[in-house]
């Protein structure tokens, strides 16, 4: 297990490397730098500018000092904002987005799994058909329309819940709802059709024969072996929603770290745009990690040394 | 047994036990299964309305989907009209404007200012001859209170009820105008085609290349096959959004550009079921006869391969259709999408965002539209994946 897990480390290091590397190349090779206006700086302040922030170091210098920076743990400044450095942003940012998206990640375990699994224990009877139009209807909308619908009818019509911020709990109900309503949807019909699965098997048939009670059979056989596909898709889910969305945080006026991603890379302020990648992978990879160790978890049959 | 048995039998009775059904091609096969399924013909009917739609409505409106008429800016679908004497309608709009229309609902015009007096709060208009004046002095009175007036309406100096005599739909334009007067509904169908366009070359360029990469990748297999799909997991390990916000920006917008990123960033998933599908089928004996007859690569893999592998690869290509349709509303969403005058539904959506409290319809025509087409596509995608592989049906 030790073992298994520092080789799982050094991978997940080496896959860091790998995606600093190219989204440093990648963002280079946009045309155009942190200091083109539409107004063109006079020479000499832009020299004294690309002097200060070393971009006039050849482009294999500027890697190689970036990535002794990295790691000693320093991300850098802002191009853009004067002063601020990038782990103060995603310091400020990410605790208020990592808010949202846990309530959100929560919602969609505690409510999509059960659902799922009261959908596939009633197959073709009413409940599962309610369950399996509305998980259609949360896939089907993109989330800046249920963030507007949520705003203007809860907001808007009926008063129930702020315009905008995170001041008390009903402002979480919007942005909670927009950011998780997809996923929720798609773990609801993933767990549904794999229990359906699961149910189907024989294991199955041969503990009903043999009398175990049926929420015995539910819950300590078919369970365990139905979970699987949807911890694969929780992690890495997990991971996206817990840094914010940019269109939820536009919509429902959070100050988090979504809108840094991209107005990062409109305004190519270099050293943001890899400070935000890099938290990001840096957060999917120990999901992806997390969710391997939960499969050993779940599934003895499923060794982790391999 | 007995002697008859062997006996001929009547020319008729062995001619009727010769009748068959005719045999069902695959196609027809696959068809029988999906038009059993109501849902996915649903989807099916519902997508070619949309498409009809969307490739014809623009033709036929008598809007074009670029012309702007500022003085008839943001036009509700339903409007509230008020009486001023026996011959003239108007509709007072929430900015204290007044439009005069018909009885049934048709937006005539607007009528002559003869003054805006800002400072008194009021609007002064001529309509056929007579006097007309709004004045929207109450509106600061009664700011607070969401039902009280907001405005009075004075003909030749005598004030008039400003009840509305009733609620009709605007026959003009069907569902409003945005703030430059342009006509909702055929910017909508425009958004529709844009929309559409890109989704469809997305999800064929996806196609195309996910096909070749996956196929190549799969049947050679050793080491070309590990660079392949280390490559691969390289562009998986990179946040997509990241991807196609760059490529969008190196390639400075425009439909094209947005197709080709699109086109280019999801091929990994398809090249993905590709391998995998061609990993499998490429041990079966057929593959070994057409080796032996000498048949090249590329033609085992072309010809005999691909084919194989048709049904989920179309499953997937339906499904990636929706995703980039996604996709560009998103990344219209933030900006990086077709710039104006055109138009699709995710810059339509955007758009509408920032007036939702006042023109919240600008927002639900192209929501909306979103959504049925995401319906349409995906009960179209689940039928036909339930309809080419019964085996996966759940």
């Amino acid at each position: 297990m030790l073992k298994y897990c520092a080789k799982r480390a050094l991978s997940m290091l080496l896959t860091l490397f790998l995606i600093a590397t190219a989204t440093f190349f990648l963002m280079r090779a946009i045309p155009g730098g942190p200091f083109t206006r539409e107004r063109a700086l006079p020479p000499e302040v832009e020299k004294v500018l690309m002097e200060k922030y070393n971009l006039d170091a050849p482009l294999l210098v500027q890697y190689k000092d970036y990535m002794v920076d990295l790691l000693h743990g320093d991300l850098g400044p802002s191009f853009q904002k004067v002063g601020v450095r990038v782990s103060d942003m995603i310091a400020a940012g990410f605790p208020i987005s990592a808010k949202v998206g846990g309530v959100a990640s929560l919602m969609i375990i505690a409510v999509g799994i059960p659902l799922g699994i009261w959908a596939a224990l009633k197959k073709n009877t009413l409940p599962d058909y309610v369950v399996s139009v509305l998980a259609t209807v949360g896939i089907t909308v993109p989330s800046f329309v249920i963030g507007a619908f949520i705003m203007y009818v809860f907001g808007e019509l009926l008063g129930w819940i702020p315009a905008g911020g995170l001041e008390d709990w009903r402002g979480y109900i919007g942005p909670v709802l927009a950011i998780g309503g997809f996923s929720l949807a798609f773990v609801t019909r993933l767990m549904r059709s794999s229990m359906l699965e699961v149910t189907g098997q024989d294991y199955i048939r041969t503990a009903r024969a043999g009398g175990l009670p049926g929420y015995k059979i539910v819950f300590k056989h078919a369970l365990k072996n139905a979970l699987i596909p949807v911890v694969t898709y929780i992690g890495p889910m997990v991971a996206s929603i817990l840094t914010g969305s940019f269109v939820v945080e536009k919509i429902f006026a959070i100050p988090g770290m979504g809108k840094y991603f991209v107005e990062s890379i409109t305004n190519r302020d270099y050293t943001v745009i890899m400070g935000t990648t890099l938290f990001f992978a840096a957060i999917y990879v120990v999901m992806v990690f997390l969710v391997d160790i939960a499969y050993a978890l779940i599934d003895p049959r499923i060794k982790l040394e391999d | 047994m007995e002697k008859r048995e062997w006996d001929f039998l009547d020319k008729d009775l062995s001619e009727r036990s010769e009748e068959t059904r005719p045999g069902l091609t695959y196609w027809a096969d696959v068809w029988r299964r999906f038009c059993k399924n109501k849902l996915a013909l649903f989807g099916l009917v519902l997508l070619v309305a949309i498409v009809g739609l969307a490739v014809i409505g623009p033709m036929v409106s008598p809007y074009s989907y670029e012309d702007q008429t500022l003085e008839m800016g943001n036009l509700p679908p339903t409007l509230k009209v008020t009486q001023l004497d026996e011959n003239n309608y108007v509709y007072v709009h929430p900015e204290y404007k007044l439009f005069s229309v018909s009885l049934s609902g048709e937006v005539l015009g607007v009528p002559e200012k003869v003054r805006d007096d800002k400072i008194n709060r009021k609007v002064i208009y001529s309509i056929d001859g007579k006097e007309v004046v709004l004045d929207y002095n109450l509106a600061k009175k009664n700011k607070n209170d969401k039902n009280a007036p907001k405005y009075q309406l004075f003909v030749d100096g005598e004030e008039i009820s400003t009840q509305p005599l009733k609620t009709v739909h605007n026959k003009t334009y069907i569902f409003g105008t945005d703030k430059l007067g342009r006509d909702v509904w055929v910017r909508n169908l425009y958004g529709a085609r844009i929309s559409l366009l890109v989704g469809i070359v997305a999800a064929l360029v996806t196609g195309i290349v996910g096909v070749i990469y996956g196929g190549i990748s799969g049947y050679e297999g050793g080491r070309v096959d590990n660079i392949m799909m280390r490559i691969v997991d390289l562009i998986n390990s990179i946040p997509l959004m990241l991807i196609v916000i760059l490529i969008s920006v190196v390639l400075t917008g425009g439909l094209a550009t947005i197709i080709l990123t699109i086109g280019l960033v999801y091929w990994v998933g398809m090249a993905r079921q590709v391998r995998g599908q061609v990993l499998s089928l490429k041990e079966q004996e057929f593959v070994l006869a057409a080796k032996t007859l000498g048949a090249s690569k590329w033609r085992i893999i072309m010809r005999h391969l691909i084919p194989n592998a048709l049904g989920p690869i179309i499953v997937s290509m339906m499904m990636s259709i929706p995703q980039a349709i996604f996709t560009e509303s998103f990344l219209s969403f933030i900006g990086l999408g077709v710039s104006a005058p055109m138009a699709s539904w995710g810059t339509l959506a955007s758009d509408a965002l920032g007036g939702i409290r006042s023109y919240p319809y600008l927002l639900i025509v192209p929501s909306l539209s979103i959504a049925l087409t995401m319906f349409a596509f995906n009960f179209v995608g689940d039928g036909l994946r339930d309809a080419l592989d019964p085996k996966l049906r759940k």
